[in-house]
């Protein structure tokens, strides 16, 4: 058996961790709630700490968008971009079509083409992740090949079946934060498995053996890294990548290929 | 493969009511911990009628598993006596480290008086504990059972016993206990194991308390061992403070030596 040094381990995972060529789907501004040891973060010091943890890019949100309202994280968004930011693309959040609210909200007035994705708050926002309700919202989506993302704190499990069920062109995304999935994966599992069009972002996806046993189950075109940075830390889905038992091109899908096929696809 | 020479302090075997665990058997973490270079494991136990059921398992596994899973006795004060009578065969034996208490998962304050049996225990018979510890949580209430804090008087009473406050006072407040704790007593550690997820982790608590408080663990298999590993591994410390965190405060902590 090879004996190498801790520094040689340490090298050897930081060079493999480079070559995953990494995006990411949970990355934050503004202030998080709920953690009290995690600070907010600008938007220069995101990139800076990105290229500490080995991430390229990705999708960015901003917390005002759970914490105040949804229209106000995405007027804080559309500025921020407004600059432009190469390989970094803001998520709005988005709330039921009827009734009608005003603001910046995805299909209620002009998205910027850099949004690439629209997350809901249904808990928060208190309304029915049903599709008499997001319905419209889901084809608007759809119309934009664009992803619905999701906390999985924010979902009913029924509910989300039958929306999945009744839009299955539109990829829908379950995050696994701000608590442990691994408490729910006896909903989850049988969930992504009649809901191909259900993927799952992994910052959270960290109970024993979950990502070999999910990729052996669903194949690796299912799964989306997230770091939820900063309040977690992204070498926890590194790691859990770098030391999976499936092949370096899965990995290399998980790490940043279906976010890139997701974020190339959708129509502005 | 690498030669194993990491410790996971904390561990588990078995099924839980509260998870779904595709690997909770003692092949599929001897299997793991080849593959990750680890060498020794410290298992642990929650539940007293579960680990009086397994012990014999235990001591029969560790020596098939070339003396690499180590035990820690589960102490639930409701059941106090059973729990040191249990153990007690096992004292002197390589496998058996010391207890392990769950204030939380018990429902008993950590500074009741039907503790001291169990700190007694382990001081005796020069023994490691081990405890749950976590901060207040608004979603769940019991957690303020083990906030790092409340363990302070029996710390104080049994200066001797080496003490192991698991999570290190998790995700919120009872981190600041927790690093007081380690910093203020000689025999207090602190292992990170579980979804103490927080950003750059590593660097902060090396930076409030010396590397030779923090003690790698998973929590497996609630937790994959992948997730802190790369953490330490990957992590912007120098390579001797790795080999504490994943190697040297454990074995000095669990007297492993």
């Amino acid at each position: 058996m090879e004996i190498k040094t801790i520094e040689e381990v340490s090298s050897e995972k930081k060079r493999l961790a480079a070559s995953l060529d990494i995006l990411d789907a949970s990355m934050w501004l503004g202030q998080p709630e709920g953690f009290p040891n995690a600070s907010a973060m600008s938007f220069p010091v995101l990139k800076e700490a990105t290229n500490r943890h080995f991430i390229t890019g990705g999708l960015v949100s901003h917390w005002s968008g759970k914490t105040a309202s949804a229209q106000d994280g995405n007027r804080f968004l559309t500025e921020e971009f407004d600059s432009g930011k190469n390989n970094f693309y803001p998520i709005w959040t988005g709330l039921p079509l009827f009734p009608e609210e005003p603001g910046p909200l995805p299909g209620l007035s002009d998205m910027p083409s850099k949004v690439k994705a629209v997350r809901v708050f249904p808990k928060t926002n208190k309304f029915m992740m049903s599709g008499f309700v997001l319905g419209s919202l889901c084809k608007f989506l759809i119309g934009r090949s664009m992803p619905l993302m999701v906390w999985h704190t924010e979902l009913e499990w029924k509910e989300l079946y039958d929306l999945a069920g009744d839009f299955p062109d539109l990829n829908i995304i379950v995050e696994t934060q701000i608590r442990k999935i691994l408490y729910h994966m006896r909903n989850l599992m049988p969930l992504m498995r009649e809901r191909k069009n259900v993927l799952l972002e992994i910052s959270n996806f960290a109970g024993g053996g979950f990502l070999d046993y999910a990729v052996g189950q669903f194949g690796a075109e299912r799964f989306i890294f997230g770091s939820f940075m900063p309040v977690a830390d992204p070498f926890v889905p590194v790691g859990m990548l770098l030391d999976a038992s499936c092949g370096e091109n899965q990995k290399k899908m998980i790490a940043g290929d279906n976010l890139k096929r997701i974020i190339d696809g959708v129509k502005s | 493969m690498r030669e194993p020479f990491i410790i996971d302090a904390h561990i588990h075997t078995g099924t839980s009511w509260m998870y779904y665990s595709p690997e909770p058997d003692w092949e599929s973490i001897i299997e793991l911990m080849d593959k990750l270079a680890i060498k020794y494991a410290i298992c642990s136990e929650t539940v007293f009628d579960v680990a009086r059921r397994k012990i014999e398992k235990t001591v029969e596994n560790f020596e098939r598993s070339d003396r690499r899973i180590f035990y820690l006795g589960v102490y639930d004060p409701a059941d106090g006596d059973k729990c040191l009578e249990t153990v007690a065969p096992l004292v002197g034996e390589r496998v058996f480290l010391g207890l392990k208490l769950h204030p939380s998962l018990h429902k008993t304050a950590p500074e009741d008086e039907a503790y001291d049996r169990a700190w007694r225990f382990v001081a005796d018979n020069n023994l490691t504990l081990l405890t749950h510890s976590w901060s207040v949580s608004d979603y769940n209430p019991v957690q303020a059972f083990s906030t790092p804090e409340r363990f302070e008087g029996y710390v104080k009473k049994y200066p001797s016993v080496r003490f192991v406050l698991a999570h290190a006072g998790g995700r919120g407040t009872g981190r600041e206990q927790a690093i007081r704790m380690a910093n203020e007593y000689e025999n207090v550690y602190l292992d990170f194991a579980g979804d103490i997820f927080c950003f750059e982790y590593i660097e902060t608590m090396l930076k409030a308390v010396p590397a030779e408080k923090l003690i790698f663990g998973s929590d497996y298999p609630m937790l994959d061992p992948r997730a802190n590993l790369s953490r330490v591994f990957l992590s912007n410390i120098n390579s001797e403070d790795k080999q504490k965190i994943l190697v040297d405060n454990a074995k000095k902590a669990y007297k492993l030596e």
